[in-house]
């Protein structure tokens, strides 16, 4: 691994003796869901090999040694029952639902696809073929490429840089090999871990489940890998240049913080009122309410996906028309800075606390989303806090607080901003729209690519 | 099994003072899942739904409008269409107690989960989860807004560029260009031919006249639902929704029929260019009965055979061997269509999925689908089905989507019903008989050619 990554190891490798399950019975629910996570994703994987844990994720789910694809897709499928695998950079998961009367009988399929999966040559070209045509047809997406150039500029050179899909170079050369070695290396007792939704009775459920976990290898948890993004030291804009597009894209990328971070809810309560929450965040009221100009603005820690063992990026984001596509990014970039400077007005402060707090039940009013909450705190030890304990943590910060918070994590000079639009009309805007600053403090275009570029 | 009783209650609910209420309970069902739904009706003809679910403090509130944009064009004061879509924005701008903001402000502080609006051809709806106990703060700001809204000229134009905004984005997704050439093609009298979103210039050239005329005929207590789904009952909402929404007067709404659309005797086609697009798509659709025939329910599930799941026909037949990124099928409600949509690999050509689809559909007509194949259909529906009726916002939708497409709420689990009674034999009829070519319209999308 290239010495430019710094790594951390957050957890302690263990060899398990009994498996985690976590369980939430309710007896409402008319269908079972199972989660079945691995602790090893794409993060895991080299950078040349970008799109690995999801094709892995995906093989295992086409053909096993005793069925066929098309006898195993039909059982799952005949039963009332879906079942998928995919990758994050932090792990693989598979995720099936199943009518409750069918639980037992989609047990027994799930047994066979993690412990025998087939692994087979010619599905692994018909999904490398799916998957390249996946991979091209983000191009139709504005936000998607804006996206993936972000995290190409910040994770250079890391496994962070590209998406979990991968791109057309790096899953055109993966091998049967890379996935038998993937499949081999992280699929046992030490990364494997169930969560499971079901209005039957557990003590049934958890038997069956730790008999398959006993019939994996034995194995210890993957380390988990903290690769920090790269932010330079002065601004650099990425120009995406999509001919005659009406609707530009942009977005502004920092580097993020990790789910354990000391300042997580202080950063959280801020990023609410200043760009977070939809309708009423600052950004939003400004830049859509008052100016009109774009549909959509916000700014999120979760850019690179929820919150993590990675730092990931934080990012403000925007589709504005064209025409407003930089008065919309310079006035963006000015509220940036106010915020930096001065945090929140008292009455952006006592909505956002109010709101989180208010809020709060939404996380724990179904069964699968208390589930996602457990996995939470089993994988980074990050405790669920009681109504009580939220409140009291969300309604103790204050503005100085915050202030401190948003210093220390982010800087109003540094940082990168990806922008789709057409490059002639673009950059005449620029010349424009600057043509009172001087020149040293314009805002320039640092590099231009192509959709295709962006992909290959 | 859904078990309903069709029991007409009809008696008078008797609120604490003892006064009379302003409110009867009209009807009362069991769901195929135990759960109670409450039909409640008040004197102004405001309607509401009930589900109570006491799970989590939580609950989702959400009002229908029997009003989108096929009225709007159909209406001799505006034959434009926009206006539907822009109103829904201006919901959000404020009223003479909650001005503009403060609807959003005061619905986010309360704990408001996922509150937005949208707007359709045939209606509107505005939807919040809150708290349990913030219910009366949402019944008030609810009822503020379809009672007092400000509408000022100012706020009109602004609102307006945000409006063009998502124009803008619609317009350059190819799939979305491709669905509004296809309702063109499809309809030629019928207002369905033309978008939710209006145009550019309609957009712009809305009046505020126009804009209060809009409100005041529609948005009345006689033209929309109430659908209330989570942590509350009838003691409780009832009197706060007659305190709330009780003053307000029926409306004389306009009964705007709808041409009928003359009978396709032949297949139509377009194809075009986009200059977005990267690879080709196909978006096709055959005309077919509405959500109350009983064609509908096979129908149904012949798209989840055809498309939902790995082992679906089409994605069989086009994704797996590279030849499509996506295809999708099934029927939909208002306009009553069975649509085929197809999102072609780069460098495949449309002709080569149409071929593909002709020939799946003609396998259906010609042989019945096995028994496992109807099978997994079905239990399908049902594990999406099931997982749906778990939210409490997607039941929510479940009900106002079924009663603003038809009338009955109950439509969609009447279907969950009349699937356990079909055989694959009545998906072969409903293929022959609707299915057929002279009976389809064809879009075609490509990229524009490199310069």
């Amino acid at each position: 691994m290239k010495s430019v990554f710094l790594f951390f190891i957050c957890s302690f490798a263990w060899a398990a003796v009994e498996p985690k399950i976590i369980y939430e019975q309710d007896s409402s629910l008319l269908n079972t869901t199972l989660q079945i996570i691995v602790t090893a994703g794409a993060a895991d994987d080299r950078l040349e090999h970008a799109g690995l844990a999801n094709m892995t994720a995906e093989l295992m789910l086409r053909g096993t040694k005793k069925r066929t694809r098309d006898k195993f897709q039909s059982e799952v499928e005949r039963m009332g029952a879906a079942l998928s695998g995919a990758a994050s950079h932090e792990m693989m998961h598979f995720t099936g639902a199943v009518i409750k009367e069918n639980t037992r009988k989609f047990l027994d399929l799930i047994e066979d696809f993690l412990l025998q999966p087939a692994l087979d040559t010619k599905e692994l070209e018909f999904l490398r073929t799916e998957t390249l045509a996946e991979i091209s047809n983000q191009k139709n997406s504005n936000t998607r490429l804006t996206g993936i150039a972000l995290r190409r500029e910040v994770f250079a050179g890391t496994p962070l840089e590209r998406p979990v899909i991968g791109c057309l170079s790096a899953v055109r050369s993966i091998k049967r090999e890379d996935v038998l070695r993937k499949y081999n290396n992280h699929i046992h007792r030490g990364n494997v871990f169930f969560a499971v939704s079901s209005a039957l009775p557990e003590g049934e459920i958890k038997k069956r489940l730790t008999a398959i976990w006993l019939k994996l290898p034995d194995g210890l948890r993957q380390t988990r890998k903290i690769i920090p993004p790269k932010i330079p030291a002065v601004p650099t804009i990425t120009l995406i240049h999509k001919p005659k597009t009406q609707a530009g894209a942009f977005m502004l990328g920092q580097a993020g913080m990790t789910i354990l971070d000391p300042d997580r809810y202080t950063l959280q309560v801020g990023n609410f009122s200043f760009g977070g929450e939809p309708l009423v965040s600052r950004l939003f009221r400004i830049v859509r309410g008052e100016l009109g100009y774009t549909y959509s603005i916000g700014s999120t820690y979760g850019l690179t996906g929820s919150l993590s063992g990675q730092k990931g990026v934080f990012a403000i984001h925007s589709t504005p028309s064209i025409e407003f596509t930089t008065k919309a990014m310079l006035k963006t970039l000015a509220l940036w800075g106010d915020y930096q400077r001065d945090g929140l007005t008292p009455a952006e402060m006592q909505l956002a606390t109010r709101s989180i707090v208010n809020s709060y039940p939404f996380e724990f009013d179904s069964a699968n989303k208390r589930l996602v909450q457990r996995i939470q705190e089993y994988l980074y030890n990050d405790p669920i806090l009681s109504p009580e304990e939220f409140g009291k943590k969300i309604n103790g910060i204050g503005s100085e607080v915050l202030k401190k918070a948003v210093h220390e994590h982010h800087t109003p000079k540094a940082f990168v901003i990806t922008l789709l639009a057409d490059e002639a009309v673009i950059k005449k805007q620029f010349e424009d729209e600057q043509s009172a600053v001087p020149v040293d403090h314009r805002l320039k275009i640092t590099k231009v690519m192509t959709p295709e570029q962006l992909v290959e | 099994m859904m078990k309903r009783i069709l029991v007409f209650l009809a008696f008078l609910i008797v609120a604490p003072g003892l006064e009379a209420a302003l409110y009867k309970q009209t009807n009362s069902h069991t769901l195929f899942n135990g759960e109670k739904l409450e039909e409640y009706q008040f004197e102004n003809g405001f309607k509401v739904l009930l589900l109570p679910r006491h799970q989590a403090a939580v609950l989702t509130y959400q009002v229908w409008f029997n009003v989108g944009a096929v009225d709007e064009k159909m209406d001799p004061k505006l034959r434009r269409t926009g206006l539907a879509h822009l109103f829904e924005h201006m919901m959000f701008r404020g009223t003479p107690k909650y001005l503009d903001g403060e609807f959003d402000r005061v619905t986010a502080e309360i704990g408001g989960d996922k509150q937005n609006a949208t707007t359709s051809h045939y209606r509107t709806n505005y939807f919040e989860s809150v708290p349990s106990r913030q219910l009366e703060k949402v019944v008030e700001l609810e009822s503020d807004r379809m009672a007092n809204l400000n509408l000022t000229g100012e706020l009109f134009e602004k609102e307006k560029g945000a409006v063009v905004g998502e124009l803008r984005l619609h317009q350059d997704r190819p799939m979305s260009i491709a669905f509004d050439e296809l309702m063109k093609l499809v309809y030629t009298v019928s207002p369905f031919q033309w978008t939710v979103l209006g145009t550019e210039a309609e957009i712009k050239g809305f009046t505020l006249e126009e804009a209060k005329y809009y409100y005041k005929t529609f948005y009345a207590p006689n033209n929309a639902l109430l659908i209330v789904v989570g942590d509350t009952t009838a003691a409780t909402l009832l009197p706060m929704v007659e305190k709330y929404y009780g003053a307000m007067k029926r409306q004389e709404v306009p009964k705007l029929p709808l041409p009928e659309e003359p009978a396709q005797k032949k297949e139509r086609r377009f194809e075009g260019t986009h200059r977005q697009a990267t690879s080709e798509l196909v978006v096709m659709a055959y005309r077919i009965p509405g959500i109350d025939s009983p064609d509908f329910a096979p129908f149904s599930l012949l798209g989840t055979h055809l498309s939902v799941g790995m082992e679906a026909r089409l994605r069989k037949a086009l994704v797996d061997k590279g030849i499509a990124v996506m295809a999708n099928a099934g029927p939909d409600a208002k306009p009553n269509l069975f649509q085929v949509y197809i999102q072609l690999a780069e460098g495949k050509r449309a002709e080569e999925a149409i071929r593909i689809v002709d020939r799946e559909i003609f396998l259906v007509q010609k042989s019945l689908i096995s028994s496992v194949a109807f099978e997994r259909a079905l239990n399908q529906e049902l594990l999406g089905m099931y997982n749906d009726i778990t939210s409490n916002s997607r039941l929510g939708n479940i009900l106002g989507e079924s009663y603003t497409q038809s009338g009955n709420y109950l439509r969609s689990f009447q279907l969950i019903e009349e699937y356990r009674k079909l055989s694959p034999k009545d998906l072969q009829r409903v293929t022959k008989a609707h299915l057929r070519p002279e009976n389809r319209s064809v879009v075609v999308i490509r990229p524009e050619k490199k310069t």
